[in-house]
This record gives structure tokens, C-alpha cells and sequence, in this order.
């Protein structure tokens, strides 16, 4: 009787045994890494081939391809500033963690600011790393005739160059002209790119900007950096002051941090929501190493691109942080960005 | 001044293009290129965006060849689709189709093929001479063009709406503003406003060129043919020989020598200009081709300068989009991002020190973009009596593989579904218009240039104010679109004095 008893205990035990093993979604890094054998990943950028993000998520892709043992296949979904990928990718990708994204610059911004199209929650993506965060800086044209942001504050009306106030750049073009106090500045607003913008500021159509720092590491280049408007110095340019080093007024300041929090988690590969939480753990640990990789290091250093990782963990703190701001801020900052210029 | 550094660069660089390696390269990117032209949809600039992982590792020679040869035929195969099928392969190919089409229809889809090939073969080739000529003198160019030049050069675009519609003037405007309208769904560049899009994120970035034209375009003349059951070309019409019509073509363009460069130089100074792009410059060369010709009424109808014109401008224009991104790192055109994208794979920084540094691969590219336009016009040649016999196909047999090619380009432009849906939604509009007798051209023009005009029309405002005409070059290009416009009238003002 005893054991029939006992019998019954354990066959009870071998099926819960077996119905947690089987329920379990805990899958260890071998299953995992097999998951991904053989299997198709596809790699969405949300803009146009020819971009940075595109570059980089094609020297990404190979690189992933020898760690995963996949094939990764880049698919590009353009539109309205990366707003059109992003959403399908959000609300559309199959959570099986097939479909990852480089995410573009600022989409907790967007968030926060509720920019028209915004169909997305940053809290919900799966933050695999961050790949590069683009450091800018207040940029004159070579030619022209502005040395310094004095030059600048001496116009009658100094004319700054934006594709438009929502774009990735254009909170900071507002937040350097606030911040450094340059005086009936005036946006022109609508360049369909940066390329549009560097014309214009070497026609002298336009008195300056602020854009990406790569367009002053070129051995070419047309554009002189008055100012980092980050945080804190550029490595890269440890002579050129940043934005906290100059009087700033502290409701600016707070408005600052704002605009750095919302744009911290930079250019990142992501999943869409509902991906396992150990997918998420698998991939963040072989995106490291993919990061550290030497030939991808080299493809990006040759490809004159940059590559400042930051751990999943770290990025998805940024984009919480981002997120946090009080109502009254976030009315400050809607106001200066989307209103008063 | 030509010195001996120069000399051998273009030794080096040209010398390049003989080794047997780059040039079975350059055979197989003429026949992909070519292939990806006609498909609609994709079109040189993905056929670049796909090989580039495979240029990783290679030397920039071979790829540069690689990606260079595909990208120069590309438009040449957009317009093939659009003569034999009434599908534009890309958006500038949709003014290749408005007489090349109507010529097929009458038989004579070999002589316009003919001219087709021959003008942008030929216009590729000038073009590129032209930039050869022009790479000293780039960045002056370059910075002769503001915001302000570019709004009057895409109004000269504009412009040309007068001279392309053939019914009522208020059917024309109307035409006209329908197409502006689509224009300016989603968001307005300037302020970043969401216009005419209904709440959805689907419609902010505007309504995509290749679905449009496919809209416009090929998808009623497929419900026709569908409807009537009838090939493409009428069966009543005589066949001739394919090889005596494509020759036929062929003389058409040396008939119409002058036209022909005037649209090659228009091409090659749109292709300079960042940011005004294809679709400009084959617009400005079917206007300059209609209000230039002897016989404007029979454009639409099956006139072989309305495919010289738009033809020899659109490949002409690949030269000048060269230009600023070889020396400035700026590039001229969409494709040219993307050829500049490989440049920056590869290590290489395009600019004023690549002219220095890397000029043997400059005259590479160069010699490239002319042997590639010469390879592909003579593959053209050998293949188009087979692709003719497509127009001879039974209506009910073809009308179901172009409408899932449609479906496939609208598609394939954006990996969108969405895309598909808007075509086929646009296509009723596109439809009614043709029973109705609005002209379908008016309003693509209006729709493809209206946006670009109200940008630099926008930024020109904020930078200059109102006073942004008074430039030397705006003043030029007014001058010329007035002139351009006024001629027709004028000369049927003239003949009509005459005869009363």
C-alpha cells in the first residue's frame, strides 16, 4: 500500500516535474544559441540605405551573423524620421526575437514631447545595447565669417539651419540658441537633410547649426565647432567647451537635462515588446561580444563611424530616466520646442 | 591645366577598367542593373543599398566598378518597363511613358525603344564627359545654387504643366491642384505638422513616388487591357523587322541632335544641384522637348522628341549628380547617398582630397559610367526584339502578371502593404480621371514637384525674405521659364494674325 502510495507520489512528481520543465520559459544559453542556428534575423533601420544607421547596421549584420549563426538580412523602412519603422516594428514584429532594430537617435524624446505619429512605448522595447550615442556640437561653415559665438550674437538676426524642431537635432538647435543666449535668433526651418544644411551654411544662406560630430571628424571638412552642446566634452574634442560650462539660466538647465535624458539611449538595437525576458539576456550578452569584436571595431573605425557601446541594462535605465520627467517640465519643454519658435 | 600627375592618373584609372576581372564585373552589374531598372519599385539605388555588403573586403577598384555599373543602366531599364508596358519602373521614368507607350500601341515599340536607348546611352555618356570637364570648376557651381535658385528651377519644372495638357485649361488646373493636394500629405516639412493624414502614422511621411506613378499610370491602362482582352498592341498594325525600327530610333535621335544635348546639359545642371533630383530633370526635359518642337499637338500621341527629351536629360543628370559627391562628399541625389555610404565602407573620404588623393579612381569611375551606358545600350539593342513580343501578348494572359508586378513594386518600394492598398485606391482616381479627360501628366507633375516647391519656397522665405527672386541665377531661370512658356502662344498668335 506504502509504495503504490509512494508510486503515485512519484509519478505525481515526474508530471509536475515535467509540466514545470515544460512551462517554464527559462530556455539555458545552449538552447538559445541553437535557437538562432540556421534561422533568418531580420535587421529593420528605420530610414533610408545610404544613412549612418543603415552603414551601421550593415557592418553590424555580418558580425551578428558569425556570432548567432544566422543570416541576418537588413530591411529598410523609411519615413517620417524613422517614425514609420518604428511603429510597424513596435506594433507589427513577431515576438519571437527574429526581428531586431537599430532604433533611431531621440525616440524617448519623441516620447516625451508626444510628437505627431509617436505609436510606441520606449519602456516596452527589449533594449539589447546601445551602439553609439551621437555627440553634437554648434557648427559655422569654414568660410564663413564667424569665429566665435560672439561673432554669432553680434547679428541683428543670426539664422540657424534645422530640418525641423522634432528631428534629432533640432531640440538641441533650440537649446544651444536659449542656452548660450544668442538673441533674436531665427529657424530655418524645412532642409530635407544634413547635407541640405551644410550647403546652406557654406552659402551663408544660413548662419549655423548644430549637428552630428562627424561631420567635423572628416578629413573635408566644411564645418567649424564653436561649441559641444552636450553634458560634458567630446573626448574627440577636449578643447571645445560644452554646454554646462557657460552661464546658463537654470530653467534652461532643467530643460537641458531633459533634451540629454530623452536622447541618452542613442542609436540602440532593440526588440519589440513581448520577447522573452531570456532572449533579451542571450542576445545582450552576444551583442557584447559582437561589439567587442575586433574586425567589426575595425569595419566601423574604417567606415569613419563611431562606436561607443553601452550595456542593454544601462540603456533601458536611460530611457526610463527620460521618461520620469514631472508634467510641469514636460509642458516647459513642449512649450520651447514645439511652440516658441 | 592638364600635367603629368593628371596623365597618369588617367592611365591608371582608366587602364583599370580593361583587367578581365572588372570588366566580367562590369558585364554582370549592367545585367542585374538593367534587370532592377525594369522591375518597378526597386530600382539602381537598391540594386546598390543590396550589393554593398559584398563590396566589404573587396578592392575599391572592382568595387566601385561593381556598384557604379548597375546604378548608370538602371534608369535606362525603368524606361523599357514604361515604353513596352506603360509601367515607370521609378518615378522619372513616368515621363519616358507618355509618348513611348502611345508609340507601342501603334506598333512601333521598336523605334522608340531605339530612341530610348540611344538618348540615354548617349546622354550618359555626355553627361559624364560633361563632369570630367566640370570637376575643376565643381564647388562654384555648387554654391551658385541656394535654396532660391532651386524653388525657380523646380517652377521651371512646374511650369511646363501649361504645356502638358492637351484638354480644357480648367480641367488642367484642376488636374494640377489634385496633384499638389496629394503632394502635401503628411508632414510639412518646415513645422513638422502632420497634414491630411487621417490620425495614422501610415500617411506622415507623404504618399511614395513609385506607388503613385503605378497608380497613375499603369494600373488603369492593366484594367483596360483587362477589360478589353486585347494585346497591348493593336493586332491590325503591320510588323516590321525589330532591328529596322530600333535603327529607326536610333536615327530619330540625330534627327533631333539639338535637342538632345540641350536636354543633356539641362540634365547634367539639375544632376549638380543637391536636392532637386530625377524627377525634375526628366519633367524639364519633356517640357523643353513639347514647347520646343515643331509639332507640340502630337505629344502625348506618340512623339518620338517626348522620349528624347526626358530621356537624354534624366541619364545626362547621373553625371552632374557625380560631381558634388565626388568633390564636395555631398551628394547629388539619392543613389549618391547611398554611393557615398560605399565610399565611407570602403575608407574612403569623397571630398576636395579624394580629387587629390584618389583621382585614378575618380577617372575609374568616370570611364566606369561611360562604358556601362555604352555595354548597356547594346545589351538594350540585342534584347529588345525579344522583350517587344511582350506588347503582342493576349490581353487576358498579360493583364494578371502586370497587375501582381504592380503589386509587387508598390510593395517593394518601401516593404510596405500599406503601399499596395494605396495603389490600388489611388488607381480609381487615376481611372476616373482618364474617362473624365483630366490629363494623368498634369497631375503627377503638380504631385512630384509640388512638394519640393513648397520646401525651398518655405526655406528660401526664412532665409532671404521676401526679397529672395532678386539673385542673378533666379532672375536667369524666370527669364528662361517666361520665355520657355510664352513661345507656344506666342507662335500661334503670330499664325493666326497671319492667316486673317
Amino acid at each position: 500500500m506504502k509504495s503504490s502510495l509512494f508510486g503515485k507520489y512519484c509519478t505525481l512528481l515526474a508530471m509536475v516535474t515535467v509540466f514545470l520543465l515544460g512551462a517554464n520559459p527559462a530556455e539555458p544559453a545552449e538552447d538559445m544559441a541553437s535557437f538562432y542556428q540556421g534561422k533568418v534575423v531580420r535587421l529593420v533601420v528605420a530610414s533610408s540605405p545610404g544613412g549612418s544607421t543603415d552603414i551601421n547596421a550593415r557592418l553590424l549584420a555580418p558580425a551578428l551573423e558569425r556570432y548567432l549563426k544566422c543570416t541576418v538580412v537588413v530591411v529598410n523602412k523609411a519615413g517620417a524620421g524613422g517614425m514609420v519603422g518604428t511603429n510597424d516594428f513596435y506594433n507589427s514584429s513577431p515576438k519571437d526575437g527574429l526581428t531586431l532594430m537599430i532604433s533611431m537617435e531621440g525616440l524617448p524624446l519623441a516620447q516625451a514631447l508626444g510628437a505627431a505619429g509617436v505609436r510606441f512605448d520606449c519602456r516596452k522595447f527589449g533594449w539589447i545595447a546601445g551602439l553609439y550615442k551621437d555627440s553634437r556640437s554648434l557648427q559655422v561653415a569654414v568660410g564663413s565669417p564667424y569665429k566665435s559665438l560672439d561673432d554669432l550674437r553680434k547679428l541683428k538676426q543670426p539664422k540657424a539651419a534645422v530640418t525641423s524642431v522634432t528631428s534629432p537635432a533640432g531640440p538641441q538647435v533650440i537649446l544651444a540658441i536659449e542656452a548660450l543666449n544668442i538673441e533674436n535668433a531665427k529657424l530655418v526651418k524645412g532642409y530635407p537633410g544634413s547635407t541640405e544644411i551644410k550647403l546652406a551654411l557654406m552659402r551663408l544662406e544660413a548662419d549655423f547649426t548644430v549637428q552630428s560630430k562627424s561631420h567635423i571628424m572628416r578629413k573635408d571638412s566644411f564645418m567649424r565647432p564653436l561649441i559641444t552642446v552636450e553634458e560634458e566634452r567630446d573626448p574627440d574634442f577636449p578643447d571645445l567647451p560644452a554646454l554646462p560650462e557657460m552661464k546658463i539660466k537654470p530653467e534652461i538647465t532643467k530643460v537641458m537635462e531633459l533634451i540629454m535624458k530623452g536622447n541618452a539611449s542613442g542609436r540602440a538595437l532593440i526588440t519589440p515588446p513581448g520577447v522573452s525576458n531570456e532572449k533579451i539576456a542571450f542576445l545582450r550578452k552576444v551583442t557584447a561580444a559582437v561589439l567587442k569584436d575586433p574586425d567589426y571595431v575595425a569595419s566601423v573605425k574604417k567606415a569613419d563611424l563611431f562606436s561607443n557601446p553601452i550595456s542593454g541594462e544601462k540603456t533601458a535605465e536611460s530611457v526610463e530616466k527620460a521618461l520620469t520627467a514631472t508634467p510641469e517640465d514636460l509642458e516647459k519643454l513642449r512649450f520651447l520646442i514645439l511652440k516658441k519658435y | 591645366m592638364i600635367d603629368s600627375v593628371m596623365i597618369a592618373s588617367i592611365i591608371k584609372g582608366v587602364s583599370a577598367l580593361f583587367q578581365p576581372m572588372i570588366m566580367l564585373t562590369m558585364f554582370l552589374a549592367v545585367i542585374v542593373g538593367l534587370i532592377f531598372g525594369i522591375l518597378p519599385g526597386v530600382s539602381g539605388m537598391t540594386f546598390m543599398a543590396l550589393m554593398i555588403p559584398f563590396t566589404f573586403g573587396m578592392d575599391p577598384f572592382l568595387a566601385f566598378v561593381l556598384l557604379v555599373s548597375g546604378y548608370a543602366v538602371s534608369s535606362t531599364g525603368g524606361s523599357i518597363a514604361s515604353i513596352l508596358i506603360n509601367v515607370p519602373g521609378d518615378g522619372p521614368s513616368a515621363a519616358t511613358l507618355l509618348d513611348g507607350f502611345p508609340m507601342t500601341q501603334q506598333g512601333k515599340a521598336g523605334r522608340a525603344l531605339g530612341a530610348m536607348f540611344t538618348a540615354s546611352g548617349l546622354g550618359g555618356v555626355e553627361g559624364t564627359v560633361v563632369l570630367a570637364l566640370l570637376i575643376p570648376v565643381v564647388i562654384p557651381i555648387v554654391m551658385a545654387f541656394g535654396s532660391p535658385e532651386c524653388f525657380f528651377l523646380i517652377v521651371m519644372g512646374l511650369s511646363f504643366i501649361v504645356s502638358l495638357g492637351n484638354e480644357a485649361k480648367a480641367k488642367g488646373a484642376i488636374a494640377a491642384l489634385l496633384g499638389l493636394l496629394v503632394a502635401f500629405v503628411g508632414y510639412h516639412d518646415a513645422t513638422a505638422f502632420p497634414r491630411y493624414t487621417f490620425g495614422t502614422a501610415y500617411l506622415l511621411d507623404g504618399i511614395e513616388i513609385v506607388p503613385c506613378a503605378l497608380a497613375i499610370f499603369a494600373v488603369p491602362e492593366a484594367m483596360s487591357i483587362m477589360i478589353s482582352g486585347s494585346a497591348i498592341v493593336d493586332q491590325r498594325t503591320v510588323r516590321r523587322s525589330a532591328s529596322a525600327d530600333l535603327w529607326e530610333g536610333t536615327k530619330d535621335v540625330f534627327r533631333h541632335w539639338g535637342l538632345h544635348i540641350r536636354c543633356v546639359v539641362l540634365g547634367v545642371i539639375v544632376g549638380i544641384v543637391p536636392g532637386v533630383g530625377g524627377h525634375v530633370a526628366s519633367w524639364v526635359g519633356y517640357g523643353h522637348a513639347k514647347t520646343t518642337s515643331k509639332h507640340p499637338e502630337t505629344f502625348g500621341h506618340g512623339n518620338v522628341e517626348g522620349i528624347i527629351g526626358p530621356e537624354s536629360a534624366m541619364n545626362g543628370k547621373e553625371g552632374g549628380a557625380m560631381l558634388p559627391t565626388l568633390a564636395l562628399g555631398i551628394p547629388g541625389s539619392s543613389g549618391m547617398a547611398v554611393l557615398l555610404g560605399a565610399f565611407l565602407i570602403q575608407g574612403i573620404q569623397p571630398g576636395p582630397t579624394f580629387l587629390r588623393d584618389h583621382l585614378d579612381l575618380a577617372w575609374t569611375i568616370t570611364g566606369t559610367l561611360v562604358l556601362a551606358n555604352v555595354l548597356g545600350m547594346l545589351i538594350c539593342f540585342l534584347a529588345a526584339p525579344t522583350l517587344i513580343k511582350v506588347t503582342r501578348v493576349r490581353g487576358h494572359l498579360l493583364a494578371p502578371f502586370l497587375v501582381s508586378l504592380m503589386a509587387l513594386g508598390a510593395y517593394s518600394s518601401r516593404n510596405s502593404l500599406e503601399d499596395v492598398f494605396l495603389t490600388f485606391g489611388l488607381a480609381f482616381l487615376a481611372w476616373a480621371m482618364r474617362q473624365l479627360g483630366y490629363s494623368r501628366p498634369v497631375f503627377f507633375v503638380g504631385y512630384v514637384l509640388g512638394g519640393l516647391a513648397e520646401r525651398y519656397f518655405g526655406i528660401s522665405v526664412m532665409a532671404h525674405g521676401w526679397k529672395f527672386f532678386l539673385t542673378p541665377i533666379s532672375l536667369i531661370i524666370i527669364a528662361v521659364t517666361i520665355v520657355s512658356v510664352s513661345i507656344e502662344p506666342v507662335i500661334k498668335y503670330r499664325k493666326r494674325r497671319k492667316s486673317s
